[in-house]
This record gives structure tokens, sequence and C-alpha cells, in this order.
């Protein structure tokens, strides 16, 4: 395998310029050497054991300008430190599926390119989860379509589900039936819902492993003052714990919450997705945890070149700025706004005819929607539940409310009709459609005695169960964690089931759920934001 | 706005909530309302009134407009879901309509802070409002903003102002010095519901208590309840709910952490007592018995 180190980041998407307001080169981006901002310039990929030193801060071209990825600790010697090194049998580090050049997470880009020069060889298309399912023939693009078309990764858990995460004794309030099985998976006798260990596949995109200052909270003294043992959404839950130190977490970390510190997350994953025999050791697990806590990733420069590192920058841009502020804070309010301010564009403006003025215009009048434009968020369980109503007059910034990340500031996850029909957005099984969805269909029947899903029912048709599969809860049926808001244009696609395949498929998505009403500029104008986060 | 202002708001909502008692909110041009102590205990589907800011909510009951409150935030009073009846219960708060409907109202506080204003006057504490647990499409009306209903809300449709967030709990400062007596702790429920949205605060205490006074055990009781509508009939809830609420609670107080001396056993009761229309909330509920 050639770890292409020569090649320099030049992931320019179709959806670069896509917008058709500017001609800006993401290949200006530099090759070599350092910027006038200390950044160096890095490779697009980097493979497992490869070695070399990752810099303090180094930018990687993307499809909006340039990602930056910020070593709040000083450059990483990555030969020997676990996050790099494989420690399975697949081949597989850490850093397969958190590229630095992704920002920490994964870029279906990427990934194509990754299948094209290697002929699908490296290990980031592992059988075990790499592929729609192991049994598949792995050298066939066809048996890795998931990953290929919308970075999905195949997440097997357990079901039913007969213990909670802490151990404790659990019966699911709903059982699954499977609709419909375009990988196979779920009906495949070894790794199905019928097999002598019943698993449930579903696909995901990976997390970001950047920013954790603002993810992996403790929930006892970070938010909301120390609210400790419950959740903030009013269901009376308990929050998970830390098992080591007994203090309650916000949650946030997985799509699932099915873990509640990294720790706990790594050795899991080493499990699961780099195929270890024996979890990793205690010295392993600590260094992994530290270099996740010490990593910092944004957009660094915007599409018309505006480096976020200079003077007359909005104070929430860039990896520095994540690095310096303060974690934990309610970002829905006009006193500690979720982005900060972006007014030093508006002192920055000398020429307002210019296309990069013409483009700073936009993206700050796509931060004033965010954060001020009401509409009606409606069936959406976890927010309209929380004590708002249903439906509840609000901006973007409820429920993407935690400073500088745009997370949820208590336990996130939110049944926001990415996974569950009617609105996932996916084709429905017709004869006279050709479409098919990628992604297999499950039925979940509540049991007369469990709460429904409050929108939904008793029966539910989903992509995805989400959050319930680790509750066991009908009322969680299709809740996903949400994920941060930093370094979007590096990491596309967009949501748990990659089904935005664009930030402009990701606000139409809003538009159409919640009925908005988004005019065409003001699409532009929140892509345009959200490119520079 | 600031913190000051809520802290005077709230102050004024005790005033004015006693004024209202004596019936002082009763306005010239106003018609006239039923007597104050009057109950309103129904089943209906909300409706939601929108206005230039956060909308009211409000409900139908035997041809009458009833305004049960305003969309507030997390921290408020908790608003009905379209797409599910309501459990309304409550008495004439007596004064204006507010968005067209008669003000209903509950001794029980929704929240230490007050919901905001309506043309000016602070709002009533809300009735108790449970949202039913089954669909209900038929329940689907949202009428269009009508700027007559001028309508400050503590949050209103934007961000919320720096220090509104959360109030003061409103819990009385457990004492955790011997001796120690036996003590029952009271979560109180929406109807047919199990999660103690507001008030699993009293799981924590319970625990608190019991770790402070090396409790032998504890004992926890779900209970089912009924309500008394105002048209006569009686509605129970759902039969497993006794035993619903005491599991959940019992799997919260084992997730907090029971003291390793600390028996749990976890009861309840199926048979809901007789209504009286107007006390029916408190019967909703699960006790922890904390023995020393």
């Amino acid at each position: 395998m050639v770890a292409p180190r020569a090649v320099a980041a030049l992931i320019v998407t179709a959806a670069a310029g896509a917008l058709g307001l500017y001609s800006h080169n993401a290949a200006a981006a530099d090759e070599a050497g350092s910027s006038s901002s200390g950044a160096t310039s890095g490779p697009y990929w980097r493979s497992a054991g490869e070695g070399g030193v990752l810099p303090t801060l180094a930018r990687y071209a993307d499809a909006w300008g340039q990602i930056e990825v910020l070593n709040a600790g000083g450059p990483i010697d990555t030969r020997g430190n676990p996050f790099f090194e494989p420690l399975g049998t697949n081949g597989r580090a850490c850093v397969t599926c958190h590229q630095p050049a992704s920002g920490m997470g994964l870029s279906v880009e990427s990934i194509r390119r990754r299948w094209q020069e290697t002929g699908g060889k490296d290990p980031l298309f592992a059988a075990i989860d790499g592929s729609n399912c192991p049994n598949l023939p792995q050298d066939r693009a066809s048996s890795h379509s998931l990953l290929l078309e919308r970075g999905l990764f195949r997440v097997s858990l357990p079901w039913p589900r007969t213990r909670a995460p802490d151990g404790t004794p659990m019966e699911p309030e709903f059982s699954i039936e499977v609709i419909r099985d375009p990988t196979g998976c779920n009906t495949d006798p070894t790794y199905g819902l019928h097999a002598a260990s019943p698993r449930i596949s579903v696909y995901r995109r990976p997390r970001v492993v950047a920013n954790l200052k603002y993810v992996a909270l403790d929930a006892g003294g970070e938010i909301f003052g120390g609210g400790g043992a419950f959740n903030a959404k009013r269901l009376g839950m308990v929050m998970d714990r830390d098992p080591e130190t007994g203090r309650y977490m916000s949650m946030n970390i997985m799509s699932d919450a099915r873990t509640a510190t990294l720790k706990i997350q790594a050795t899991e994953a080493a499990h699961d997705h780099l195929e270890t025999r024996s979890p990793p050791s205690a010295e392993q697990l600590r260094q992994i945890v530290a270099f996740e806590s010490q990593v910092f990733a944004g957009q660094g420069v915007d599409r018309v070149g505006d480096d976020f590192s200079a003077p007359l920058m909005p104070p929430a841009l860039g990896a520095r700025n994540l690095q310096s502020s303060p974690s934990g804070v309610l970002g829905d309010n006009f006193g500690r706004p979720v982005f900060k301010s972006f007014d030093a564009w508006k002192a920055n403006a000398n020429d307002e005819k210019s296309a990069p003025a013409a483009f700073r215009a936009s993206a700050m009048r796509g931060y004033d929607l965010f954060f001020n434009r009401p509409f009606w968020i409606r069936d959406t369980v976890h927010i309209n539940t929380v004590g708002l109503g249903n439906p509840a007059k609000r901006t973007c910034v409820t429920c993407h409310n935690l400073q500088m990340v745009g997370t949820d500031a208590s336990a996130g996850w939110v049944d926001l009709g990415t996974t569950n029909e009617p609105w996932a957005g996916e084709p429905l099984d017709s004869p006279s459609s050709p479409a098919k969805s990628p992604l297999p269909l499950f039925k979940v029947v509540c049991k007369p005695s469990a709460r429904p899903h409050p929108f939904l029912g008793r029966v539910i048709y989903t992509h995805d169960p989400g959050r319930a599969l680790i509750s066991g809860r009908c009322f969680d049926v299709g809740s996903i964690v949400m994920g941060q808001l930093r370094g979007l244009s590096a990491r596309a696609p967009y949501f748990s089931n990659g089904s935005a395949e664009d930030l402009r498929a990701l606000v139409d998505f809003y538009d159409r759920r919640f009925n908005i009403g988004l005019s065409q500029q003001e699409r532009t104008d929140l892509v345009n934001f959200m490119s520079v986060l | 706005m600031s913190r000051r202002f809520f802290l005077l708001a709230s102050s004024l909502m005790v005033l004015m909530t006693e004024a209202a008692s004596r019936g002082a909110w009763a306005q010239s041009h106003s018609s006239p309302l039923p007597a104050p102590e009057a109950r309103r205990n129904f089943l209906a589907c909300p409706i939601v009134q929108d206005t230039p800011t956060v909308p009211c909510w409000l409900a139908e009951y035997h041809g009458e407009l009833y305004f049960l409150g305003i969309q507030t935030d997390s921290a408020g009073w908790s608003p009905p879901y379209l797409g599910h009846r309501v459990l309304v219960e409550g008495a004439l708060a007596g004064g204006l309509r507010i968005c067209g409907g008669i003000p209903l109202t509950s001794k029980y506080p929704a929240s230490p802070i007050p919901s905001g204003k309506a043309n000016g006057r602070p709002l009533p504490n809300p009735p108790v409002v449970s949202v039913m647990r089954e669909l209900d499409s038929s329940c689907n009306e949202l009428r269009a903003a009508d700027p007559q209903f001028q309508i400050e809300g503590r949050r209103g449709p934007g961000p919320n102002v720096p220090s509104a967030g959360f109030g003061p709990s409103t819990a009385a400062p457990l004492d955790l010095k011997p001796p120690f007596a036996s003590r029952t702790f009271t979560l109180t429920y929406e109807f047919d519901s199990e999660f103690a949205a507001r008030t699993i605060g009293e799981a924590l205490r319970a625990v608190q208590y019991a770790q402070a006074a090396g409790a032998k055990r504890m004992t926890i009781i779900g209970y089912r309840g009924a309500t008394l509508l105002s048209d006569g009939r009686v509605l129970r809830e759902i039969e497993p709910i006794g035993r619903l609420r005491a599991e959940e609670l019992g799997a919260a107080i084992r997730k907090i952490g029971v003291p390793a001396s600390t028996e749990l056993s976890v009861r309840w009761e199926s048979e809901a007592r007789k209504p009286d229309g107007v006390t029916d909330p408190e019967r909703r509920r699960a006790e922890i018995l904390v023995q020393p």
C-alpha cells in the first residue's frame, strides 16, 4: 500500500461553487510548507501505522476552502501513538475513520478516492463494517455501496437488548420486524436478527473526533451550572455515569449515546471496528483519550480566501478559537450567542460589491436566520416533548444551543425525522417506482403497556431506530444524538445516515421537514454560513 | 431585559395571583365571568392560537373557549401537543379573556418563574394539563397570528435573554442532620404518564436522605389515579400505571445509587381511589418511603 503523502489534499467536490457565486479555486491551498497562519498543509489521507508527525496546525483543502486541525498539545509523533497505529487484526487505526483532512470525521469523497487508489484494499473497507455485510464478496464495489455512496459504516448491535449499557437488566418496549433488507445483513443467518446471537445492522456516519471538550461533557459540572443527575429534557431520566469517577455525563458522544465516556467509546470501537482480540491497554486508552481531548477542527479559510486566524475575523471561527473558548456555555441567548458575533465582518466590509464581501454578507445573513428566524418546530421528539409543546415557534438555536459547536447542551438525541418515515426522504418501495432505498426498513411495534412514540404512535417504520436500540423505549425510536456543526465543509454527507449529500440538501431537508418556506437566497445564506464553521 | 426584571415579574405574579383571587382582575369592559372557584375538568383537543410573539394554547369545552397558557421554555409550563387530546384540570382564574379564551388556573405552580404577560398583565398560573398517550389526528388546529393578542412571553420565539433560562429550585432545603425519622417523598405525574418529568428531583432528595440516615429500607409505591370530569364522568388512568410508575422510579433510584445498607422494594396499587375533581392531580403519584 502506498501512502500518498506527496499528494496534497485537493478534494474539490462538485459542491464547491455549486451556488455559482464565485469561482474560488480550492486548489489555492498550500501544498507544502507553512502559510502565514503558521499552518502546514497535509495529505488527504493518513494510513494506519504510516508514522510521521501531525503538526500543531495543519490545513487541508475542502469543498469550501480549507479545514484546519489544531493539536493544542503541540506536534504529535504518530509513530507508536495508539490513535494512529493498527491495534487489531484488520489493519485499521482510529485515524482510518477520523481523518485530519476530513476535520477528524470522514468525507465520502475521501472514501471514494481511497477505493480508487487502493482497489478497495485499504483496511477502511474491512468486511466487518466497511462493507454492507461481511457475507458479501468483498472485492466488489457493490458490496461496499453504502460506504462509497453515503459514507456509512455498519453498526451491529445486539437485539433484543437484555441489558442497558450499565449492565442493568432491561426488556425492550417494542418488537422489530425486517420489512426490507437491501444489504441482506438483517436477515442473514449469521449476522441477522434470527442468528444464534441475534443482532441488528444499522448504517451510520462516523462522528467527529475533535472539539470534544464541548461534547464529552461532565453533566454535573459544566452544563446548566451543574445540573447533574437528570436529563434537562423533561422525562426524569437519570444520566449515565463515568464508571471511574461516578460523575454524570452529557451522553452526547455517540449517535445513540451508548457510551458515556471517551474511554468506553475507544474500548468498544477497538473491538467493533478495529477487531482487536483483547481490549486496549490502560496506557493505550490514556493516549487515545489524551489525543482526542486536545485536537480541535474547524474551517480555517473560507471560499473567498478569508483566513480565520487573521485580525478582524469572527471570534468563533477557526480551530484556535475552538481551543480557547470555554465549554458548557448555553448559547441560545443574546448574551452568549451560539457562534458568538460575526460583526467583525461588518467592520471589515470595505467593498460591499466585491465577491468576498458579498460572501461574508451572505454568511452573516445565514447566521441571523439560524439564530433569529422562528418557524414551527413540530412532531420532533425530545424537542417538542421537553416542555415546549407541539408545535413550538422557535429558531434553529433552540436545539443547536451549545456555544461553539451547536450541539444540544443536554443529552442531545432527537427524532428529527431523518431515519423515521414519513420524513426520512428515502424512496418508498413501490412497484411503480424504480427508486429503491439502499437502507434497511424496519417495522417497530410498541407493546400495549408502553408509552408510544408521541408523534408516530405504536407502529413505526424506520431505517434506524437510533437511541431506542439502547434504551429499549418506543419513545426513542428514530432519535439520534445531534452532531456538532464544526468542520462541515470537510465531511459531507450529513445526518447520521448520510442522507443529505451536501449543505444545500441539509437545508432543503429542514425546509421540507418544518415547512419553513425559505427563499432561494435564504437557503444560499444558510449554506454559506454553515460552510465557514 | 434582565434577571431583575424576572424577579420583579415573579413578585408581581404573586401579588396579581392574590389579587385575582379577590376578583380584582375584573375589568369594566369585560363580560361577566363565572365565579373563580368554578372548576373546569375536561378532555379536549388543544388549539394553537398564534400571536405576533409566542403562541397561546386554548381548548374548547361545551362551546366555550378556554385559555390554558402560552409557549414558554422547557423550564416553564409544559403546553399540550397537537396530535393528542389534552386533559385539562383547572379553575376559572377570573379576569379578561386571553387570546380569546377564558383563563384557567390551578394551585399547582408550573414554574417558579411566571410565563409572561397578556396585554401588560401577568398571566395566571396555568391549569394542570396532561397530554394523552395515544395519537388523535383530529387534534390539529393552528390559528393564524392575530395582532390583537399582545403576549409578552418570558421567553419569546427567538433566542433567550441572558439569564432567563432556569429559575431557582422550589424545593425546600433537605435537612440532613440527625435525628432521622421515617420520611416520605412524593412525586406527582401527568395523567397516564410514568415519567416524573417535573418532580424527579424528589428521587435524588430521597437517596440523599437515605444516605445521610443510613436507611435500612426504601419503599417505592406507585399509584393509579382518576379524575372527576366536569360533566360527571370519571376518567381512570390505564390499569398498569401504578406498576409503571413504581418500576420507572425504582430504576431511577437504583441508577442514582441506593446505599449498600438499604433494602429497596417496589410495589404498586392498581385501583384508583374515588376522584373529587379538585385534588385528583395530587393522587397521580408515587411515594418513596425512607425508613432509617
